[in-house]
C-alpha cells in the first residue's frame, strides 16, 4: 500500500498558550505547550482519526490545520507546496465542523443564511443559484429545504449539527476537519450523524480529519489513526496495524481502557500508572515516561522521534525508545474480534 | 498595591497632560482672541498694531509652541492674568474653590444620607410596590433638569413663601455663619435632589446583588438575626461597588454644581468656568477647567483605590473588565 | 399574592405608559405646523400688545413676554428638543458601537488604546467641556465653516457636540460584549472561510449586542435632552428665535416674578419626556435582560 500524495500537511507545527493570572494585564505565569513539533498529513479521500486523552492537544492541532488560529512555528502545505498565509484555496477546500453546534451557529442568522455565508464570502455562487445550492445542501444532510428560514434555536441538537455539516459541505471542500462532531449530541442521534458523515464522504469523496475519544468510532470509520500524547504525536499508522500491533505503550494503554476492544486480554499492570503530568511542568525526555512501565534513563533524557518500524506496515510510525524491545505478547491485542 | 496606585496616578497625570493640550487648543478656538478684543475696544489701533501686539504676545506662533510656553510657565506656578478680574488667575480661582467645596460637599453628604438608607430599604423589598415607588422617585430625581428645579425652588421658597434667599453667598454687610448657611440651603437641596436618585439606584442594585449571594444565604441559614446578616454581612459588601460608582460620578456632580452655582449666584468654580468662558477670560477658563478635570481624575483614582481597599478580592487588574 | 403580581407588572406598566406618552408627545410636536396653519398663528410672531396673557381659547397656555403663543412654541420647541435628543443619541450610539466593535473584536493594542481614550472621556467633567465645545467658533476650524452657515446651524452643532462626548457608555458596553463573542465558534468558523472583519463584526457580533444598545440609546435620549436644554438655557445651544424647551427658559429668572406659569411649562415638558425615556429604558432592560428578571 503506497501512501497517496498528501492534500494538506502540517510540518513541525507548534502552538504554546501563555498562561496569565486573572485580569487584563495579568502576569504571565507559565506556558502551556499545547502542540509541539507535530508533522501530520491528510490524503485525498481518507479518514484520519486523531485520538488521545483530554488535554493532549487534539483540538489545538485541528485548529492549526483548519487555520482557526496561527501556529507559533511550523507551516502548512497544500497540494505539495507551502500554503501562502491567506490562501483562498485553503479557505474553500478545508472546512471545519465544531464539537458543539450550539456555539458554532450564529444565533441570529437563519439556517439558510448560515449555510449560504461561506458561498457568499468565497464568491462561489450568487442569487438564485445560491438559494438552490442551500436547498440542495439541506436535503443532503437530511433536512427540509423549508427549514432554511428557521433559526438555530428552533432545531434539535442533532439537526443543528446537520446544519453545521451542511455549512462545511457548502464550498465542496476536499477536507473536513471535525472536532468531536457528535460528543455534544444525544447518544441516540450520535450514530445517525456519524452515518450521515460517512454517507456524505461516500458521495462527495472528501477526506476527514476526525478528532475523537471514541475508539469504537475510530474502529468503524477511520482509515488511519494518529495518537497524541501531551502535544506530540506518539504513534500513527493504518487502523488495523495500529489496533492490532500498537507500537507505543500509551497507545496500548488507550486500547486497554476500552473494554470492547481486546477485553480480557490485558493485565492491570499496563494501565496508566499515575495522573497525566501538569501541562505547565512538562516532564523532560519522553513526556510519557512517568506513567510508562518500560521507562528507563534514556526516556527521561531524550524526546523520542517518530520512526517507522523495521518490520511494520508501511506508514506505521511511533515515537518510543523501546519499541520492539518490550516483552512480546503483552501488547498485541487483536482488534479483529471487536471489529463489526 | 502601592506600586499599582503609583501607576494609576501616573496614568491620570498623562491623561491630565493630554487634556491640558486639548483644552488649550479648544480655548484657542473660541471666538475672538485677547488682541481682537483690544482692537475692538480701541478704534485707534490699526491692523498693523494688532499684528505687532500678536507678535509681542507670541499669538502668531504655532499652537504647540504656544502650548509649550504656557505649560512651562504653568509648571513654574505662573497661570496668567484674569481679564475680567484684573488679578492673577489663581487668585481668582482659589477662593471660589472653597465655596464650591462647601456646596458640593454638603449636597454630596445630603444625597448619600437620603440615598443609602432608601436604597438598602428598597433592596430588602425588591419587586414590591414600595420598591417600585422608590425606583419611580429615583428616576424622577434623575430626570429633573437641574436648572429648572432651581427655578422652581426659587419660585416657591424665595419668591412665594419668602423663607429663603434666592441666591448669593451671603446678605451684603452681614457676616454670620447662620446667614451663609441660609444661603446654602436651596442650592444644596437642588444639587442633592438631582443626584440622590442615581445613588439610590446604585445602592439598591448593589444590595440586591449581594443579597442573592451564597454567603448571605448561609448567614441566614446559620440563624443569625436579620439585622446582623444585613449590617455585618450584606451591607459592607454592597458598599464597595456603590462607593466606586459614586466616586466615579464626581464629574456629574461637578456639572450639576456648575448649573446650581449659576442659578443661585454662588461664586464657585462652576460659575467661574461658565462666566470666564462667556466673558472671554481665557486664562481663568483654562486653569479652572483643568482644575475641574484634575479633581475629577482624582475622584476616579480614589474610586479605584477605594474599591480595591474595600474589596480584598480585587487584585487590581485593569479597570476595564 | 396578587399584590406581588401587581408589583411585578408595575415596572412594565410604567414602561408601557411611558412609551404611550412618548408617542403622544412625538405626534403632538409633529403636528405643530399643522396646528399653526389651522389656527393661523405664527409661533415666532412677536406681538408686544399681547404680552403675558393668561390662558384663553386663542392661546390655551397664554402668551409669553413677547406676546407669542406659549402652547405653539412649546410644540415647536419639542420638535427641536426631541429631534436633537433622538439624532444625537442615535449617532452617538452608532459611533460608540463602531468603536466598541473594533476594540472588542480586534483586541490587543487597538483595544487598549481605544479603551484608554474612552476612560479618558468618561473621566471628564462633561458640562464644562460641553460649554467649551459649544462656545468655540467653528469658523476657526478648517473645513467646518459650513456649520456656522444656515438656519439650523445651532441644531447641527449641538448634535455634533453631544455625539463627540456621548459615545463612551455604548462603546464600553459593546466592547465588553464583542470581547466575549469574538472567541465563539461561529466567529472562528466565519474567520476560517475568510469572512472579512467588517462582515464578522456586523453579521455575527452586532446582532448579539442589540439589546443593550437599544436600552442604552433609550436612556441616552433622555440624557441628551437634559444636556440640550441646559446648554440652550445657558445661551449656548439652540439659538432663538428657533424655540427649544431649554431656550424658552432663558429669561425665566426674571419671569419668575411676572409670569411663573411661563417657567413651569417648558420645564415640565423636559421633565416628562426625560422621565418617560428613563422609564422606558428601565422597563426594556428589565424585560430584555433575563438576569434582571430572575428571583
Ligand atoms: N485558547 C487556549 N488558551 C490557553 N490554553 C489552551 C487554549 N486551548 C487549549 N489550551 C490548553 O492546551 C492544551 C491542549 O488543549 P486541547 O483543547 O487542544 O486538548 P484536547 O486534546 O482537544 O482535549 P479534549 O479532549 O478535552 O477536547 C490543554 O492543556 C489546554 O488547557
Ligand atoms: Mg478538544
Amino acid at each position: 500500500m503506497n501512501a497517496p500524495a498528501p492534500l494538506i500537511e502540517g510540518r513541525g507545527l507548534t502552538r504554546r498558550y501563555p498562561l496569565r493570572s486573572a485580569g487584563l494585564f495579568g502576569a504571565r505565569i507559565g506556558v502551556v505547550p499545547a502542540v509541539t513539533d507535530v508533522s501530520i498529513s491528510v490524503s485525498p479521500g481518507e479518514t484520519l482519526a486523531l485520538v488521545g486523552e483530554s488535554g493532549s492537544g487534539k483540538s489545538t492541532l485541528g485548529r492549526l490545520l483548519g487555520r482557526l488560529e496561527p501556529a507559533d512555528s511550523g507551516r502548512l502545505w497544500y497540494d505539495g507546496a507551502p500554503a501562502p498565509k491567506r490562501d483562498r484555496r485553503l479557505r474553500r477546500d478545508v472546512q471545519y465542523v465544531f464539537q458543539d453546534p450550539d456555539g458554532s451557529l450564529s444565533p441570529r442568522l437563519t439556517a439558510g443564511a448560515i449555510i449560504a455565508e461561506p458561498l457568499a464570502v468565497l464568491g462561489l455562487s450568487d442569487g438564485r443559484a445560491r438559494a438552490v445550492r442551500v436547498a440542495e445542501l439541506l436535503a443532503a444532510v437530511g433536512l427540509e429545504p423549508a427549514h432554511a428560514g428557521r433559526y438555530p434555536h428552533e432545531f434539535s441538537g442533532g439537526q443543528r449539527q446537520r446544519i453545521a455539516i451542511a455549512r462545511a459541505l457548502a464550498p465542496a471542500p476536499r477536507v473536513i476537519i471535525a472536532d468531536e462532531p457528535v460528543s455534544a449530541l444525544d447518544v441516540s442521534v450520535q450514530g445517525q450523524v456519524l452515518n450521515l458523515m460517512a454517507d456524505l464522504k461516500a458521495r462527495h469523496g472528501h477526506a476527514y480529519l476526525l478528532i475523537t475519544h471514541d475508539l469504537a468510532v475510530v474502529d468503524a470509520i477511520a482509515d488511519r489513526v494518529a495518537v497524541m500524547y501531551f502535544g506530540r504525536l506518539v504513534e500513527m499508522g493504518p487502523r488495523d496495524a495500529l489496533f492490532t500491533r500498537p507500537a507505543h505503550p500509551y497507545t496500548r494503554a488507550l486500547l486497554d481502557a476500552v473494554p470492547r476492544i481486546g477485553a480480557g486480554k490485558r493485565q492491570p499492570r499496563r494501565q496508566a500508572r499515575s495522573e497525566p503530568p501538569s501541562p505547565l511542568a512538562p516532564p523532560a525526555g519522553c513526556a510519557y515516561h512517568p506513567r510508562c512501565p518500560f521507562a528507563d534513563a534514556i526516556c527521561r533524557r531524550e524526546v523520542p522521534a517518530l520512526t517507522p518500524m523495521a518490520s511494520g506496515t508501511p506508514g506505521h510510525v511511533r515515537a518510543c525508545h523501546h519499541a520492539g524491545r518490550w516483552p512480546e505478547g503483552l501488547g498485541s491485542g487483536s482488534l479483529a474480534g471487536a471489529a463489526p | 498595591m502601592i506600586r499599582v496606585i503609583a501607576g494609576r496616578s501616573l496614568e491620570s497625570l498623562v491623561v491630565l497632560l493630554l487634556m491640558s493640550l486639548v483644552i488649550y487648543a479648544l480655548i484657542g478656538l473660541m471666538p475672538g482672541d485677547p488682541i481682537d478684543l483690544m482692537v475692538q475696544g480701541d478704534p485707534r489701533l490699526t491692523p498693523a498694531d494688532a499684528a505687532r501686539l500678536k507678535a509681542l504676545y507670541g499669538l502668531d506662533r504655532p499652537l504647540l509652541e504656544r502650548y509649550g510656553n504656557w505649560l512651562l510657565a504653568a509648571l513654574g506656578g505662573e497661570f496668567g492674568y484674569s481679564r475680567l478680574h484684573n488679578q492673577p488667575a489663581l487668585a481668582v480661582i482659589l477662593p471660589r474653590l472653597g465655596n464650591t467645596c462647601w456646596l458640593m460637599g454638603a449636597s454630596f453628604l445630603l444625597s448619600l444620607a437620603i440615598a443609602l438608607p432608601i436604597g438598602v430599604w428598597s433592596a430588602l423589598r425588591a419587586r414590591t410596590g414600595a420598591d417600585y415607588a422608590v425606583n419611580l422617585a429615583a428616576l424622577a430625581g434623575i430626570s429633573l433638569p437641574t436648572f429648572w428645579l432651581a427655578l422652581m425652588l426659587i419660585t416657591l421658597f424665595a419668591v412665594q413663601l419668602q423663607w429663603l434667599p434666592a441666591g448669593g453667598l451671603q446678605t451684603i454687610g452681614v457676616e454670620s455663619v447662620a446667614d451663609r448657611a441660609r444661603h446654602l440651603v436651596l442650592p444644596v437641596v437642588c444639587l442633592a435632589v438631582t443626584h440622590a436618585g442615581a445613588y439610590t439606584r446604585f445602592m439598591r442594585a448593589a444590595m440586591v446583588e449581594v443579597l442573592r449571594l451564597d454567603f448571605v444565604r448561609a448567614a441566614r441559614a446559620k440563624g443569625l438575626s436579620e439585622t446582623r446578616v444585613l449590617f455585618a454581612h450584606a451591607l459592607p459588601n454592597a458598599l464597595a461597588p456603590t462607593v466606586t460608582v459614586v466616586a466615579l460620578s464626581f464629574g456629574a456632580l461637578f456639572s450639576g454644581a456648575l448649573v446650581t452655582e449659576t442659578m443661585f449666584a454662588q461664586l464657585g468654580m462652576g460659575k467661574l468656568v461658565y462666566d470666564s468662558i462667556m466673558g472671554n477670560d481665557y486664562n481663568v477658563a483654562l486653569v479652572a477647567l483643568l482644575l475641574a478635570t484634575a479633581l475629577t481624575l482624582a475622584a476616579n483614582l480614589a474610586a479605584d483605590v477605594l474599591y480595591a481597599w474595600l474589596d480584598p478580592r480585587v487584585t487590581f487588574a485593569g479597570r476595564t473588565p | 399574592m396578587s399584590g406581588r403580581l401587581a408589583a411585578a407588572f408595575g415596572g412594565h406598566r410604567l414602561a408601557l405608559v411611558s412609551a404611550a406618552l412618548l408617542v403622544s408627545i412625538t405626534l403632538a410636536v409633529a403636528a405643530a405646523p399643522l396646528l399653526a396653519a389651522i389656527l393661523g398663528v405664527d409661533p415666532d410672531e412677536v406681538n408686544l400688545l399681547a404680552r403675558f396673557q393668561g390662558p384663553s381659547l386663542a392661546h390655551p397656555l397664554g402668551t409669553d413676554e413677547l406676546g407669542r403663543d406659549v402652547a405653539l412654541r412649546l410644540l415647536y420647541g419639542g420638535r427641536v428638543s426631541l429631534a436633537v435628543g433622538l439624532a444625537a443619541a442615535v449617532l452617538a450610539a452608532a459611533f460608540g458601537t463602531a468603536v466598541g466593535l473594533v476594540a472588542g473584536y480586534r483586541g490587543g493594542l487597538v483595544d487598549a488604546a481605544l479603551m484608554r481614550l474612552t476612560d479618558g472621556v468618561i473621566a471628564l467633567p462633561l458640562l464644562p467641556l460641553l460649554i467649551v465645545l459649544a462656545a468655540i467658533d467653528p469658523a476657526k476650524l478648517p473645513g467646518l465653516g459650513w456649520l456656522v452657515a444656515g438656519e439650523d446651524a445651532s441644531l447641527y452643532r449641538i448634535v455634533a457636540i453631544v455625539v463627540l462626548v456621548g459615545w463612551t457608555t455604548i462603546a464600553r458596553l459593546v466592547r465588553g460584549a464583542a470581547l466575549s463573542l469574538r472567541g465563539r465558534d461561529y466567529v472562528l468558523a466565519a474567520e476560517s472561510y475568510g469572512a472579512s472583519a467588517l462582515r464578522i463584526m456586523v453579521v455575527h457580533i452586532l446582532p448579539g449586542v442589540t439589546t443593550p444598545i437599544i436600552v442604552a440609546t433609550t436612556l441616552a435620549v433622555g440624557n441628551v435632552i437634559l444636556f440640550e436644554s441646559v446648554l440652550s438655557f445657558l445661551g449656548l445651544g439652540i439659538q432663538p428665535p428657533t424655540p427649544s424647551w431649554g431656550n424658552m427658559l432663558t429669561n425665566a429668572q426674571e419671569l419668575i416674578y411676572d409670569a411663573p406659569a411661563l417657567v413651569i411649562w417648558p420645564g415640565a415638558a423636559i421633565f416628562l419626556t426625560v422621565i418617560a425615556c428613563n422609564f422606558l429604558g428601565d422597563g426594556l432592560q428589565d424585560a430584555l435582560d433575563p438576569r434582571a428578571r430572575r428571583d
